[in-house]
């Protein structure tokens, strides 16, 4: 048997005229971990759907091993239903034709390993990294091949980052493999696989390779920034990862090559540092 | 399949789109029947075409209750977007069989009509509403964000297709003669219709005529839609 699970062979896919993805070729294999980043827009969700076969290629193949492989695919935002996360859970277990009593256990087997309650409260009223929680949740009901997570990370707090780190090595060690589209450098740095970088619609490791090693030492500021201006940060540096806390302030990742630019930025538009630290990441 | 339907039951119920068409669909009912005395199969008339157009409007709504993203997600654990999309529909249908219950049995019970009306009427009406509303299911699908992403530009097209499907047997007189095989992309509700009308002289082959027409042409509508979703999936136009 092959230890690939799903190929992509010179895939290309268009919308209309625009080309979001050009002669992509990548081979998930059996167990392995696969990090892919990129700038906003750059095509890291499309590359993700392709894997998942929720869209077409446009030109190329997408081989996959099996017609049984079990894919859990976690989108980057979870919508708001009008249900609790147990009966959301069931739902979506039944469809996938988990028996019942099976379905219970697992159900209650995730809400403790996510540390979330098996609560009355409609998702509705979930906070983001609850909402992410149920995501993951329910892409890991079945135990998958491949774990498809586009952009897993965003909006947990960092002892869910550190919780959800430690599921994902215990299901890679189960043997599953894991795709992920992560903005983060300082959880990538801390996912034992292998980074492709997308650029301009095409995939690389080179790029990858060269930009990690900036990203050995990483800077956490926070800092209190308008909407406006944050975007324009955002897309001045696509590299930096942003949470928002209260009171306007921002949790901003920066990595070294960024940093004085970045800083100057701040400078230009006034902008008070709450705080700053360095750190050094352990590869 | 049943688990998918239970899904999309509850996630539309919460929704409470169901709500407007539903209520003009029974008030509807109730008011045309206040005056009594009313003529049994020309009445039924009235009541298919109304639960064509809101059977139109439910399928509408159901097909895109989901947001993309748990449409993905649910299409994992399903397997495949037809099974998906084939629930959708069958459960927009499912959705307004209780309607159609009541389209018949209302007026028979209350004894709106100027006579009662038989069994096999009663039976026949009850199929023709059946009829109407798969029919409306069949039309509906193509008018999903996935082929139309505006959804102001889908609703109003969608709305014309009904107004042109009412008065098909018009236009479809009006055509020369090549261009009146156009209106067989229009769904046959006048068909239906136009046998309740003279439901007392037609033949018993001509009264299951329409029935006929409707099942065909949803079968083709829906074979083709699905078709279509298969090769594109998750794709919305650029």
């Amino acid at each position: 048997m092959s230890d690939a699970l799903i190929t992509l062979q010179n895939v290309t896919k268009q919308y209309g005229p625009r080309t979001v993805l050009s002669d992509i070729s990548l081979c998930i294999n059996r167990g392995e971990t696969i990090i892919v980043m990129g700038g906003n827009g750059s095509g890291k969700s499309t590359l993700l759907r392709l894997v998942s076969g929720l869209i077409p290629v446009t030109s190329g193949k997408r081989v996959v091993d099996s017609s049984q492989l079990v894919i859990g695919y976690a989108p980057d935002r979870m919508p708001k239903l009008r249900m609790t996360s147990t009966e959301y859970l069931t739902h979506m277990g039944t469809i996938a034709q988990i028996p019942k009593q099976q379905l219970q256990v697992r159900i209650k087997e995730l809400h403790s390993l996510f540390n979330l309650e098996q609560s009355a409260i409609k998702m509705t009223h979930y906070s983001k990294g609850m909402l992410q929680k149920v995501n993951l949740m329910q892409a890991t009901l079945r135990t998958p091949d491949l774990l498809v997570l586009d952009e897993p990370f965003s909006g947990l707090d960092k002892e869910s980052i550190a919780h959800l780190l430690t599921s994902l090595l215990a299901i890679q060690t189960e043997g599953a493999s894991i795709i992920a589209a992560v903005h983060d450098p300082l959880v990538v740095s801390q996912l034992d696989g292998k980074t492709y970088w997308i650029r301009q619609g095409h995939i690389s490791t080179e790029a990858t390779n060269q930009a990690m090693r900036f990203h050995d030492t990483i800077f956490e500021l926070v800092c209190s920034v308008e909407l406006n201006t944050l975007d324009q940060l955002a897309t001045r540096f696509p590299n930096a990862s942003y949470q928002l806390a209260v009171d306007n302030l921002v949790a901003f990742t920066i990595v070294q090559r960024d940093y004085h630019s970045f800083m100057m930025e701040l400078l230009k538009y006034e902008i008070e540092i709450i705080s700053l630290q360095r750190k050094e990441i352990q590869r | 399949m049943k688990a998918l339907i239970s899904y999309l039951h509850t996630c539309f119920i919460r929704s409470y789109r169901f709500g407007p068409p539903s209520f003009i669909f029974l008030a509807g009912i109730v008011f045309v029947y206040s005056v009594v005395p009313n003529p049994v199969m020309e009445s039924y008339s009235f009541s298919v075409s109304l639960l064509f157009v809101i059977t139109t409007m439910l399928s509408y709504s159901i097909i895109d209750n989901e947001s993309v993203n748990q449409e993905a997600i649910t299409m994992i654990h399903a397997g495949n977007i037809v099974t998906l999309y084939l629930s959708k529909m069958l459960y927009s249908w499912l959705f307004t069989v209780p309607f159609a219950v009541f389209a018949v049995l209302y007026p028979a019970i209350f004894q709106k009509f100027d006579r009662a009306p038989s069994i096999a009427e009663l039976l026949m009406s009850f199929l023709y509403h059946l009829s109407a509303s798969w029919l409306a299911v069949a039309m509906a699908c193509w008018f999903c964000t996935k082929f139309i992403r505006s959804r102001l530009t889908s609703f109003l097209l969608l709305s014309l297709l009904v107004v042109v499907a009412f008065s098909s047997q018009s236009i479809e007189n009006f055509l020369p003669g090549a261009l009146q095989y156009a209106m067989l992309i229009v769904p046959p509700i006048y068909r239906i219709m136009d046998i309740l009308y003279h439901y007392e002289s037609e033949a018993l082959v001509m009264k299951w005529m329409p029935i006929g027409a409707a099942l065909l042409y949803s079968a083709v509508s829906i074979v083709a839609f699905l078709a279509v979703l298969m090769r594109r999936k998750q794709d919305t136009p650029s």
